[in-house]
C-alpha cells in the first residue's frame, strides 16, 4: 500500500515549522524578549517559507561532500607549495588584509545568526538563520586552516587574532560586525543578510575571486568558490527577510528604510579595502573598483535591487549619490594613507609601480592625471616624510582615517561633526554622521583606537607593535621585505 | 590631557594629538611647526571653520581649544 | 642580488602554525585545535548590545560559573565543521539505510498495533521537546563563552533539529496505521495533562539565561533521563511487542545523546578543576532541576504501564536515574552526595 501522498512543501512544513508551538507557561514577551522593541510588526509568523527547504539531512550530506573536496584541495595546495605559483607575493598583502577582516567577520556572523535564530520566531527564518550560523562557522574555520598554508611561508598572518581585535586599522571591520551584533534581531538580520550579503557579496566574491584567479591564488579561489555556494542561500534569506518585513505591515517600511540607509553606507565604507586591493595590491589586475562599483553596486543594487523594493515604498539608500561620486576616489585615498603607515601595519605597502600606473591611468583617466598621479609624485619624492608622524584622526562611525573628500570638491577633505552630551564627535561623511545622529548612545561608545592608545589602554607606546601582534618584518615597503626576497628566491629554487 | 586634531589642508588625515590645554600657544606652535615643517606664525588657521588667531602668551584653553577640537592649517 | 644555491637546499616553512596556538595547553595542536582555538573575540568591544545594555558582546558574567581560561575547553569528540559534517552525513546514511530496510521488509507497515499505540503516545510529543531544546541551544550557543564550548552547543542545536526531523519522519511512516499521529502528538503536547509539567519545564529551560545552568539542566538531567527512558528502556517494550524497527532506530537517538553527554561531562570536569566554587554553583543547578525534571517526567511514564507493555514506569525511571544520573553526578563528578530523590524520600 502506498504511503500517504503529500507535497514536498507540506512535508517540509512538518519537518520544520510544525515543530514549533506557542508557549503558554512562559509569557510570549519573556520567551521572545527582543521581538518587539525595534517596532517591526509581523502579523502572520507562519506565512513565510524557506525557499531552499533545507533539512538537517540534506544539509549535512551536501556540506560533507563540499568539505571533502575543499580539504583535499587545501592539503594539495600545502603539499605542492602552490604559493610559489602566484604572479607575485605582493598579492598576499591583499590576503593579509582579508585574513584580518574576514576571519573575525565570519566568526561574528556565526554568533550573530545564533542570536537571530533564537529571537526571530518566524519558523522559516529561524531554521535558515541557524543554518547560516553553522555555515559561517564553516567559513572561518576553513579560512583559518587554509591560510595557514600562507602563514607557514610569509609574514603578516601569524597573529591574525591580535591583529583583528587590536590593530588600529582593523577596528573598521570589528566595529562593523559588532554594530550588527549589538543591534536588535531584525536589524541584525537586515544588516548582514541583506545589507552585506545581498548588496555586496557579488563584488566580494566575483571581482576578488576573478582577481585572485588571475594571480594564481589557489587558496582564495578555493575558499571563495566553496563559500559562495553557501552565500546563495544567505542572499535568499536576506531577500526573504526584507520582503517579509515589508509585506507584513506598511509601518515597517520606514524602519527598514533606515536600516537599508545605514547598512548600505556602513558596508560601502567597509568595502574601501576591496577598492584598494583591486586597484593597487593585485599584481595582475582584472577589474577596477570603479568598474566593479558600476557593475555590481550601480547596476545590480541601486538600479536593480532597490527598484524591486520601490513597490513597498523603499527608495534608494541615503547618500548613494555620494558613493557614486566617490567611485574614482576611494581606492586612491586609501592607498595614499596606507602607503604612509606601513611601519605600523601588519602588511606591506608600496607605491604603484610604472606598470601599475599605466593601468591606473587607463582606468581612471582624468582624475588619475589631475589628482592622484600628482599626489603619488609628491608622496614618493625622496624628501617627503613617508612615515605618517603619529596617530590619524578616525571617523567615529566607520573608523577609517579621515581621508575622504567633500563630494563636490575632490581637493577638500570632508569634515562633519556632532555635539552630544557636551562632547564632540567627528565623521568622514554625511552618511557616517547620520548614522551617529540616529543612535548617539550606541556610537559614542565606539572603541576608537587613536583615543585608546593615547589614553594608555593599549600598553606602553614602545610596545605597540607587540600589542597589535606585529613583528618588525611584517610591515614596511613590500619591495624591501623578506616576503618579497623569499618569494623571489624560492621561485628560482623551484625552477 | 585633551585630544586635538590638527589638519593641514591637502594632506589628510588629520593628526590626533594629546595636548595639555594649559600649555601656552608659544610652546604648542613649535610642535606644529616641527610636524608640518612650517612657521606657525605665518600659517593661516581656522578652529573648525571659524577664524583662529593665536597669541603666544595665551593657553590653548584660553584660545578656545576644547577636547576633540579641530585645528585646520589652511594656508 | 642573485642568491647562491646550496646543494640540497629546500624550501623550508618559517613556522608550522599560528603564533597564538602556543596558548593552547596541548602537546601538538591537531586540525581540530587549529580550527577551533581562540576564534571568539575577548576584548576591545565597541558597543553594548542595545537589547541588553548590561552585558558585553561576549560576556563571561552571564553564567554563575567561572573559569580562568574558557578557551582551554576541548570537545572529547574533537568535532570541527568538516568532521561534524562527515560524522553526521555518515549518520544520515545509516538512518537512510535503516529506513530502506524497514521499507523493504515492511517493518513499519507491519508493526504490531499494540506497538503503534505505544509509540503514538510519546514519540510525536518528543518531537516538540527536542525542538524546544534546540531553541534553548540557539541561545546557549550565542551566550556561551569559549569557542570550543559554543561550537559544541551549535552542533547540538543542529543535531536536535535533525532529531526532531527524524522523529517526524518515523511518525510519517506510521501514518497508515495512525493517520493523525503528528497532529495528535502536537495536541497532546499542548493540552494533554500528562505532558503539561514537561512542557512547563521545557519552556522554563528555554528562558534560562544562565547558559551553563541550561546545559546542565538539559544534558545532565532532562536528556539523561528522557533519552535512556525512551530509547533504551522502551526498546524492551518494543521487543515485548514483537517489534524490532523501533529498536533499530533507537541507537541513533542514543548516539546523539552520547555526544552531548560526553562534552558536558568534560565541561563540568574542567570547571570543577578550575576552581572549587564552581562545585557549589553546579550542584545548585542540579538540586534545582533534578526534582523538577523527575516530577515532569513521572506523568509520562504511564506509557510503560499500558497493558500491552506490561512494564513498570516507576521502575524504569529509577533504573535510568541510577544508571545515567546518579552514576555521573554522584559517583563520577561528585557534584552531590545523594540524589534529592533519596534524601527527601519523595519528590512530588
Amino acid at each position: 500500500m502506498a504511503k500517504k501522498k503529500r507535497g514536498l512543501k507540506e512535508e517540509y512544513n512538518l519537518l520544520t515549522r510544525d515543530l514549533d508551538w506557542e508557549p503558554s507557561y512562559v509569557p510570549f514577551e519573556e520567551m521572545y524578549p527582543y521581538v518587539s522593541f525595534e517596532g517591526i510588526k509581523i502579523h502572520n509568523w507562519d506565512r513565510w517559507e524557506d525557499p531552499f527547504r533545507v533539512t538537517v539531512e540534506n544539509y549535512v550530506r551536501i556540506q560533507a561532500e563540499k568539505e571533502r573536496k575543499f580539504h583535499a584541495i587545501r592539503e594539495n595546495i600545502d603539499m605542492m607549495q602552490s604559493q610559489l605559483d602566484l604572479t607575485d607575493a605582493r598579492w598576499l598583502e591583499a590576503m593579509k588584509l582579508f585574513a584580518g577582516v574576514a576571519f573575525n567577520g565570519e566568526y561574528n556572523a556565526h554568533r550573530l545568526f545564533q542570536y537571530v535564530s533564537r529571537h526571530v520566531p518566524i519558523p522559516a527564518i529561524r531554521f535558515a538563520a541557524f543554518t547560516q550560523s553553522v555555515d559561517e562557522l564553516r567559513h572561518v574555520q576553513n579560512e583559518v586552516l587554509l591560510f595557514n598554508n600562507y602563514n607557514k611561508y610569509f609574514q603578516g598572518f601569524h597573529s591574525w587574532k591580535k591583529v583583528s581585535h587590536r590593530h588600529w586599522l582593523m577596528s573598521v571591520i570589528k566595529s562593523f560586525f559588532e554594530d550588527a551584533m549589538t543591534a536588535g534581531p531584525f536589524e541584525g538580520l537586515a544588516a548582514i543578510a541583506f545589507g552585506f550579503e545581498v548588496a555586496f557579496t557579488n563584488i566580494l566574491f566575483v571581482t576578488m575571486g576573478s582577481t585572485a584567479m588571475a594571480n594564481n591564488d589557489l587558496c582564495y579561489t578555493a575558499v571563495g568558490f566553496t563559500n559562495q555556494s553557501d552565500e546563495s542561500r544567505h542572499m535568499t534569506l536576506g531577500m526573504m527577510a526584507i520582503r517579509a518585513m515589508l509585506e507584513e505591515d506598511p509601518d515597517n517600511a520606514p524602519i527598514v528604510q533606515k536600516w537599508l540607509d545605514k547598512w548600505f553606507w556602513r558596508s560601502y565604507r567597509a568595502f574601501t579595502a576591496i577598492a584598494y586591493i583591486l586597484d593597487y595590491v593585485a599584481p595582475k589586475k582584472v577589474v577596477s573598483w570603479k568598474e566593479a562599483f558600476e557593475m555590481y553596486i550601480e547596476d545590480q543594487v541601486l538600479n536593480g535591487l532597490f527598484k524591486d523594493l520601490e513597490m513597498f515604498g523603499i527608495r534608494k539608500p541615503l547618500y548613494y549619490e555620494q558613493a557614486i561620486i566617490e567611485k574614482d576616489r576611494i581606492s586612491h585615498q586609501a592607498a595614499l594613507i596606507l602607503h604612509r603607515v606601513s611601519h605600523v601595519a601588519f602588511f606591506h605597502t608600496f607605491a604603484p609601480t610604472a606598470e601599475d600606473q599605466v593601468w591606473l591611468e587607463e582606468k581612471y583617466g582624468d582624475t588619475w592625471r589631475d589628482v592622484w598621479a600628482k599626489k603619488w609624485e609628491q608622496q614618493t619624492d625622496p624628501n617627503y616624510e613617508r612615515n605618517y608622524p603619529g596617530l590619524p584622526m578616525l571617523c567615529q562611525t566607520c573608523q577609517y582615517p579621515m581621508v575622504f573628500a567633500e563630494p563636490e570638491d575632490i581637493h577638500k577633505t570632508a569634515y562633519r561633526h556632532s555635539e552630544y552630551e557636551g562632547e564632540t564627535y567627528h565623521f568622514c561623511s554625511d552618511g557616517c554622521k547620520t548614522i551617529f545622529d540616529d543612535e548617539p548612545d550606541k556610537y559614542k561608545e565606539a572603541w576608537i583606537p587613536a583615543h585608546e592608545i593615547l589614553s594608555g589602554n593599549c600598553g606602553p607606546a614602545e610596545d605597540l607593535l607587540n600589542y597589535w601582534g606585529i613583528d618588525p618584518e611584517d610591515g614596511g615597503d613590500y619591495y624591501e621585505s623578506t616576503d618579497y626576497k623569499n618569494f623571489e628566491k624560492w621561485k628560482k629554487m623551484r625552477a | 590631557m585633551i585630544f586635538l586634531y590638527v589638519y593641514e589642508q591637502g594632506n589628510p588625515p588629520a593628526l590626533c594629538l594629546p595636548v595639555n590645554p594649559e600649555d601656552k600657544w608659544a610652546e604648542f606652535k613649535q610642535v606644529i611647526g616641527g610636524l608640518y615643517k612650517l612657521n606657525a606664525d605665518e600659517a593661516k588657521m581656522t578652529y573648525f571653520d571659524e577664524p583662529f588667531t593665536p597669541q603666544d602668551d595665551r593657553t590653548l584653553a584660553e584660545l578656545g581649544i576644547k577636547h576633540k577640537g579641530l585645528l585646520k592649517i589652511v594656508g | 642580488m642573485a642568491h647562491q644555491f646550496q646543494v640540497g637546499e629546500s624550501i623550508k616553512p618559517l613556522r608550522t602554525t599560528y603564533k597564538y596556538m602556543s596558548g593552547l595547553k596541548v602537546k601538538r595542536p591537531t586540525t581540530y585545535d587549529e580550527a577551533t582555538y581562540n576564534l571568539e573575540p575577548k576584548e576591545n568591544f565597541h558597543y553594548r548590545p542595545i537589547w541588553n545594555r548590561d552585558i558585553k558582546i561576549h560576556d563571561e558574567t552571564i553564567t554563575k560559573v567561572k573559569c580562568e581560561d574558557w578557551e582551554q575547553f576541548r570537545d572529547p569528540a574533537k568535532l570541527y565543521y568538516a568532521t561534524y559534517c562527515y560524522s553526521r552525513a555518515d549518520f544520515q546514511s545509516r538512518i537512510k539505510g535503516q529506513f530502506e530496510t524497514a521499507d523493504r521488509y515492511g517493518l513499519f507497515k507491519n508493526m504490531a498495533p499494540s506497538m503503534v499505540d505505544t509509540i503514538r503516545e510519546f514519540l510525536p510529543v518528543l518531537r516538540h521537546v527536542i525542538f524546544g531544546e534546540s531553541i534553548a541551544y540557539m541561545y546557549i550557543g550565542r551566550a556561551a563563552v569559549g569557542t570550543a564550548i559554543e561550537q559544541c552547543a551549535t552542533y547540538q542545536c543542529y543535531d536536535q533539529m535533525g532529531t526532531a526531523q527524524l522523529i517526524t519522519r518515523i511518525c510519517l511512516e506510521l501514518e497508515e496505521q495512525c493517520p493523525t499521529i503528528l497532529k495528535d502528538g502536537k495536541q497532546k503536547w499542548i493540552e494533554d495533562e500528562k505532558y503539561q509539567k514537561l512542557r512547563a519545564l521545557l519552556e522554563n529551560v528555554m528562558v534560562t539565561w544562565d547558559w551553563a545552568e541550561a546545559i546542565v539542566a538539559t544534558n545532565l538531567i532532562l536528556d539523561a533521563i528522557l533519552y535512556p527512558l525512551f530509547f533504551e528502556k522502551m526498546t524492551a517494550v518494543a521487543v515485548k511487542n514483537n517489534d524490532n524497527v523501533y529498536v533499530s532506530f533507537s541507537e541513533f537517538f542514543m548516539e546523539m545523546f552520547e555526544y552531548e553527554r560526553n562534552y558536558t561531562t568534560a565541561l563540568v570536569k574542567m570547571l570543577l578543576a578550575d576552581r572549587p566554587e564552581n562545585k557549589d554553583v553546579i550542584a545548585s543547578y542540579v538540586n534545582k532541576w533534578l526534582p523538577l525534571v523527575i516530577e515532569a517526567i513521572k506523568p509520562v511514564l504511564a506509557v510503560f504501564d499500558l497493558p500491552q507493555n506490561g512494564g513498570n514506569g516507576e521502575e524504569a525511571l529509577q533504573q535510568v536515574i541510577d544508571q545515567y544520573v546518579k552514576s555521573l553526578l554522584v559517583d563520577e563528578l561528585q557534584l552531590i552526595t545523594a540524589l534529592p530523590l533519596e534524601t527527601t524520600g519523595e519528590v512530588i
